[in-house]
């Protein structure tokens, strides 16, 4: 019987099963990398929402082509950040699904515009404090992202974008 | 003091005059941009040329406070580009914010926090300033990344 055996391999002093602990968790930088990708998932969806929104607006404008050029940076940023969370077999740890549906994006472009600003703004801020504890290259590399950011919020607030 | 603490100190120190030596660059370029410029562009020539001012201020405090003695700046540099209008003077400021950028990951490397946030925000201001000077981004300001 089961029972009695598990009980018995208790009794002789066996370890059995209860020698398996619980693997230790993620270490913290795997859970700030994956707080990153997701966030970085998200603002890949933005655009392509924001991207998507715009053909029926009624003047697009220039604000299409800088929309593409963008989603382009942030698709690069979110290939780097995935190539940099390894997590070996075993861990116990598993990334998040990440759910990357995008927040709903007003309608005209000038709003869009803002909202999309806003995003980046929020983001390289929060890169510069995620990356105080990381060890050193993926600290740079989340700096690197954040300078990006704040580029882009300059672009889309360009006076004459809109 | 340890050998590694005296390693530690002049890492940090290296880096910090690495920094130093780009925003004396870009204080230097600065001016070779203003003179060139006129009008809302000059203003904003100058607005940069003060901030880079004040970042290679704050980088000769850190070096002293951390018992380094601070390289001085050159009397002249060689310029990236030949600059002789409002073009070349805005393709100039371009560079200077590029390599301003290049010029801090060395820090935002070391583990001190105080000194990680210096540079990682100013990576942030010149990549900023570039992509208001040049209309464009770039995916990964200050580093080089294969795609």
């Amino acid at each position: 019987m089961l029972t009695a055996g598990t009980v018995s391999l208790a009794a002789a002093g066996c370890k059995g099963l209860t020698a398996l602990r619980q693997p230790p968790g993620p270490a913290p930088d795997v859970t700030t990398l994956d707080r990153v990708i997701a966030a970085e998932e998200l603002m890949v969806a933005r655009y392509q929402a924001a991207l998507a929104l715009l053909p029926s607006t009624a003047r697009p404008g220039r604000a299409r082509p800088l929309m593409a050029t963008v989603l382009a940076d942030h698709a690069a940023h979110l290939a780097q950040l995935r190539s940099r969370l390894i997590v070996p077999r075993g861990s116990g740890y598993w990334p998040r699904r990440h759910h990357s549906a995008a927040p709903a994006l007003p309608g005209q472009p000038h709003e869009i515009l803002a909202a999309l600003a806003g995003a980046e703004r929020d983001a390289a801020a929060s890169l510069l404090r995620e990356l105080i504890a990381l060890p050193a290259s993926l600290a740079q590399l989340l700096a690197s992202i954040g300078a990006a950011e704040a580029a882009h919020v300059v672009l889309l607030t360009w006076p004459g974008l809109r | 003091m340890s050998r590694e603490l005296v390693s530690a100190t002049q890492g940090m120190l290296s880096a910090l005059q690495a920094a130093l030596a780009a925003e004396q660059a870009a204080c230097y370029g600065y001016g070779i941009v203003g003179a060139h410029l006129t009008g809302t562009a000059f203003a904003e020539a100058s607005i940069d040329w003060i901030a880079h001012e004040r970042s290679r201020d704050a980088l000769t405090g850190m070096i002293v406070a951390r018992g380094g003695r601070p390289t001085p700046a050159a009397v002249a540099y060689q310029l990236p580009v030949t600059v002789r209008g409002h073009a070349a003077a805005i393709a100039l400021a371009v560079l200077l914010e590029h390599d301003v950028t290049a010029a801090y990951p060395g820090l935002v490397a070391l583990p001190e926090p105080a000194l990680r946030m210096f540079a990682a925000t100013q990576m942030q201001q010149a990549a900023a300033r570039a992509a208001r000077w040049s209309g464009r981004s770039q995916a990964f300001p200050g580093l080089a990344v294969r795609g």
